[in-house]
């Protein structure tokens, strides 16, 4: 079944300069369980479309397209319907732990003031919160959920932001760079703590990440964004072995498994996106075709498409 | 070349979470430092003691009046002497406290709490809500404090609670102006963000999240700010709109008693020194608290 169905998805935010094109028809979908990876690089994006899947873009960003979660079109709710679900149906694992930590509140309290907010009372809240942390594997819970966020790791934070989205058995999670500022180990346990939740509660995750390793290992399915647009999309095993778009190539190749070879240049302004492919510049195998005419996402078959003129075969 | 000096911002989530961090060891750490406040202190909670109980332990009624008796020097009977009715000056005085203590405490609680949430609506909720809490502070911020207050209460009469609905409506707006710029800082940090993430009510995030990492510069502007009310208890009831007679109150005092000043003046000096060392005391504490606490922006070390 379809869970999430994004259609055309457009965003703008207006500005003095001109008009910053966050995200242009952008258009994918996702079945229950399912993992979906975002990927791409800093600026491609990519948080954009997970903030507006669940509605906490700045009131400056200009919104177009559909949005289909569970048969419902976000884009058109009312606020208190999309208040109701958020963190019930759709939640978050936010950018920056450390920041998304209010830094006068106990960890206990950061998890269980969910479940009071639900109308349980304060212990029992406590202890579910408990169970949680044990959950993520921040133990021992009684001690940890006693100490204020400072008192814990990069890693630990990232734990407990994770635990808070998973409190309330969510059907889609999305994770904004979940594993972003962390070490080898502490990214390790993240990626487990991802996959576990996945199988706890059948929920399907959006992983907005630039971190390859992490989509290669948790993604059933690969969006790459590039200067805001879906650039090709397919099965995970796909596009790590048979990437076709130029991009998608480079980035594989800037792997640190697969020699760290960088790419060129820079990806164009979002202010100011060039006519034709936004892609030409970087690309080693364009062509006139490509300067002038902007290439379609075209479905090659049933489980992908890539946009470019020139696509690798595979 | 003059003196360079060092700059280190500070983030804005920080004071807290470093107050929090060891509170205890830390506050009295920096209290041990600081003499003047801690004699200030020792002061305040004299204060609190003589307000609560200088009813009941003071040698002589305060409203009894003598006639006979009036105007003494200071004497082993009369400690600060009589005023112009025979009442002792010392058993006034120590009454007074309790006066100035009591209405200058409620004004204030009562201005930081509605401060306080109009203040945190109008900078979380920000458009026209902002721009009608905002303008409505504004028009009460346009008079000058004590002339709003006067004004007030020669429309509603003197009297305690008056007094305090005076003081009060003209305090308010302060802390909401403060109260709006330190939510609207905060607002869009992370934290604030996931709160709304994770699906939690306005109300929730205002009192568990906003409120607890903003109040610290309210706690001080109102500590600082009881010394002020005090002063303007004082000048309202110098002025007789404040404190009906009979109840002792040190700016009444003045009042009646300037008649007087060349021939008594003690009238007029000891109720003068216990409001200049009642405020002077609450001023050095909201100075020195603003220094323990450290809310100040940034901190200058010379190179």
């Amino acid at each position: 079944m379809t869970l999430l169905s994004v259609q055309d998805l457009n965003v703008h935010f207006p500005t003095g300069d001109g008009t910053v094109h966050a995200s242009r028809d952008v258009s994918f979908s996702m079945e229950s369980g399912e993992v979906m990876g975002l990927i791409g690089e800093t600026g491609s994006g990519k948080s954009v479309i997970g903030q507006a899947i669940i509605r906490l873009l700045p009131s400056s960003a200009r919104v177009t397209g559909t949005i289909n979660f569970n048969g419902q079109d976000l884009t058109m709710l009312q606020e208190h319907a999309m208040h109701s679900l958020r963190g019930r149906a759709i939640s978050l694992v936010p950018q920056n732990p450390a920041g998304s930590l209010d830094p006068l509140v106990r960890n206990g309290m950061q998890i269980g003031e969910i479940f009071i907010e639900r109308g349980l009372r304060k212990n029992t809240a406590w202890e579910k919160a408990c169970d949680l942390l044990v959950a993520v594997g921040l133990i021992p819970s009684e001690r940890i959920s006693k100490e204020y966020p400072h008192e814990l790791s990069g890693g630990m934070r990232q734990r407990l932001t994770t635990s808070i989205a998973i409190a309330e058995h969510s059907c889609l999670i999305i994770a904004d760079e979940p594993t972003k500022g962390l070490d080898y180990h502490a990214r390790e346990t993240t990626a487990r703590v991802l996959s576990e939740i996945r199988t706890r509660d059948n929920a399907s995750l959006l992983l907005i990440t630039h971190d390859l390793y992490l989509a290669e290992h948790l993604c059933d399915w690969i969006a790459v964004l590039y200067a805001g647009e879906i650039v090709e999309v397919g099965p995970a095993r796909q596009i790590f072995d048979h990437p076709r778009h130029p991009y998608t190539q480079a980035l594989i190749r800037a792997m640190p498994k697969n020699g760290l070879v960088p790419l060129d240049g820079q990806s164009p302004s979002l202010m100011a996106i060039p006519g034709g492919c936004c892609f030409t510049d970087r690309c080693s195998c364009h062509s006139e075709l490509c300067r002038r005419e902007h290439p379609d996402l075209v479905q090659e078959s049933l489980v992908g498409g890539v946009r470019c003129h020139h696509p690798c075969s595979s | 070349m003059s003196e360079t000096t060092i700059i280190f911002p500070k983030s804005k989530r920080a004071p807290a979470e470093e107050f929090r961090k060891g509170s205890r060891n830390r506050l009295v750490r920096e209290i041990r430092k600081r003499p003047g406040f801690q004699a200030c202190l020792a002061f305040l909670i004299i204060l609190v003691t003589i307000g609560v109980i200088a009813p009941y332990v003071v040698p002589y009624d305060p409203t009894a009046i003598s006639l006979k008796d009036k105007n003494q020097d200071p004497s082993s009977t009369h400690l600060f002497g009589t005023d112009f009715l025979g009442r002792d000056l010392f058993s006034l005085t120590l009454c007074g406290v309790q006066t100035s203590l009591l209405i200058a405490c409620v004004t204030v609680a009562c201005a930081l709490v509605a401060g306080t949430l109009v203040g945190c609506v109008a900078g979380y909720y920000g458009g026209v809500v902002d721009e009608i809490l905002s303008r409505c502070v504004d028009l009460f911020l346009a008079f000058p404090g004590i002339i709003f207050a006067l004004a007030l209460l020669a429309l509603i009469g003197a009297g305690i609670l008056n007094m305090i609905i005076a003081l009060t409506l003209s305090q308010w707006a302060i802390y909401a102006r403060l109260m709006r710029g330190q939510v609207i800082s905060i607002k869009n940090l992370e934290y604030v963000q996931s709160a709304r993430t994770a699906g939690l009510t306005n109300t929730r995030i205002m009192m568990q999240h906003l409120v607890p990492n903003t109040i610290m510069p309210v706690i001080i502007l109102a500590t600082l700010d009881i010394g002020h009310v005090i002063l303007s208890i004082a000048g309202l009831s110098f002025l007789g709109l404040g404190i009906p007679p009979g109840i002792p109150e040190w700016g009444s005092m003045i009042g009646v008693g300037k008649e007087f000043l060349r021939t008594a003046p003690l009238n007029v000096i000891v109720p003068g020194l216990a409001i200049t060392v009642t405020v002077l005391v609450f001023n050095i504490l909201g100075e020195g608290l603003r220094d323990i606490l450290d809310v100040r922006e940034e901190q200058v070390i010379p190179a």
